[in-house]
C-alpha cells in the first residue's frame, strides 16, 4: 500500500470515527425524562383549564380553587401503582383539607371502572372525566399514575411520573412555601 | 459506441426524472378532514411504544393523541400546528418525520450529500479510466515490447 493510500485510509477512518463518536455522545447526553419528580414543559406555566361535573354530581372549575394547592392525579383502575398510591392521596387530602385539593382524572380507563375504583378505595375529592382526552394531552400524560402540583395562583410547580407519597408532595409544598417566605 | 452511451445516459435521466415527477403527482393532498387526521396520526409516534405510530398502538396515550388530533383537525388547526403542539407536549421524537432543522436535518441532508459525493467520485473514476485508455504507447515502449517478443 502506498504512503498516499495509507494516509487516505487513516483520514477516512478518523473522520468516520469522529462522526460515530459524536452520535454516541449526542445520544448519551440526551435527557431521559424519567424519575420520581420529572421534567415537563408545563412547569412554570399556567395550569390548563380543567372543569367538569364530578362523580358526586357537583360542578368543578379549577379557576375556583386558585387560592389553594391543587394536586391533579391521572390514574386508572387497572394500574397497580395507582392502587398503591391511593391511600397516600387520601392522606395528603386529609392533611391539606384547608389549603389543598386533589383532583382525579381517569386515564385509559372507563368511567364505570373508575367509579368502581372510588367506591372500593374511597376518596371524596372531585373525579372528572376527560372526554376528548384534551387534558391528558395538555398535561402530556404518558402512563398512569402521573400527578401535577399546582401552586396557589395557578402555576404548575411539579410533576411526578409513577407512584407518589403524601410526604413527597408535602416536601415540595414546604420547599416552595419556605422559598416564597425568604423572597 | 459513444452514441449508444449518450442514449443510455439520456434514457436513465428520463426514467429518473419521470419517477420523481410521478411520485410528486401521486402524493395527492388529503381530500377530507378524516383523511387529513389519518395522515397526521400515521406520522405521530406513540411516545411510550417502540416505533409504533398512534394509529397502530393500543396504549392509552395513543388513544388520547388520536382523539386530540381528531378534535384539532375539526377545529381547523393546520398540520404544522398540530405537530408542533404534540412535539411540545411529548417531545420532538413523536414526529415520525424528522425535523428540517438542527441535528435531525442530517437525516434529510446526508443522503443528498452522500449521493452528490458518490456521483462526483464516480465521475472522477470514469474520467481517470478513460484518460488511462487514451494513453498512446511511446516509441520506446513499442521497442521494449518488440524486443521482449523476439526474445521469447
Amino acid at each position: 500500500m502506498t504512503r498516499w493510500r495509507l494516509r487516505s485510509v487513516r483520514l477516512v477512518s478518523g473522520a468516520a470515527g469522529i462522526i460515530l463518536l459524536s452520535f454516541v455522545l449526542l445520544l448519551a447526553t440526551r435527557d431521559g425524562g424519567t424519575g420520581p419528580q420529572s421534567k415537563s414543559p408545563l412547569i412554570g406555566e399556567l395550569v390548563p383549564h380543567v372543569e367538569g361535573v364530578s362523580f358526586d354530581g357537583k360542578s368543578f372549575d379549577i379557576d375556583d380553587v386558585t387560592s389553594r394547592w391543587v394536586l391533579i392525579n391521572f390514574f386508572a383502575s387497572w394500574c397497580v401503582p395507582c392502587v398503591r398510591e391511593h391511600p397516600e392521596l387520601m392522606e395528603w387530602n386529609r392533611r391539606r383539607r384547608v389549603d389543598g385539593v386533589v383532583i382525579s382524572v381517569p386515564f385509559g380507563d372507563t368511567e364505570k371502572d373508575a367509579r368502581a375504583f372510588f367506591v372500593e378505595h374511597g376518596g371524596d375529592w372531585p373525579v372528572l372525566i376527560d372526554r376528548e382526552s384534551a387534558w391528558a394531552v395538555a398535561f402530556g400524560v404518558l402512563r398512569p399514575p402521573e400527578s401535577f402540583l399546582v401552586a396557589p395562583g395557578g402555576i404548575v410547580v411539579a410533576k411526578w411520573q409513577g407512584q407518589i407519597t403524601a410526604d413527597e408532595i408535602d416536601r415540595v409544598v414546604t420547599d416552595l412555601q419556605e422559598r416564597n417566605a425568604v423572597s | 459506441m459513444k452514441r449508444y452511451h449518450r442514449i443510455s445516459w439520456l434514457l436513465i435521466l428520463v426514467i429518473v426524472a419521470g419517477a420523481l415527477v410521478g411520485s410528486v403527482l401521486a402524493d395527492d393532498p388529503p381530500a377530507t378532514e378524516a383523511e387529513r387526521a389519518y395522515e397526521i396520526k400515521a406520522t405521530i409516534l406513540c411516545p411510550v411504544c417502540d416505533g409504533q405510530n398512534v394509529l397502530e398502538s393500543n396504549a392509552p396515550v395513543a388513544a388520547a393523541i388520536r382523539a386530540q388530533v381528531d378534535d384539532l383537525v375539526a377545529e381547523g388547526r393546520t398540520d404544522e400546528e398540530i405537530r408542533t403542539w404534540m412535539a411540545r407536549q411529548y417531545g420532538s421524537d413523536v414526529n415520525a418525520n424528522p425535523p428540517r432543522s438542527g441535528v435531525g436535518a442530517l437525516v434529510w441532508m446526508l443522503p443528498v450529500l452522500v449521493g452528490v459525493v458518490a456521483s462526483g467520485l464516480l465521475a472522477f473514476a470514469f474520467a481517470k479510466w478513460r484518460s488511462g485508455r487514451e494513453i498512446e504507447p511511446s516509441e520506446e515502449d513499442i521497442r521494449i515490447v518488440q524486443a521482449l517478443r523476439e526474445k521469447n
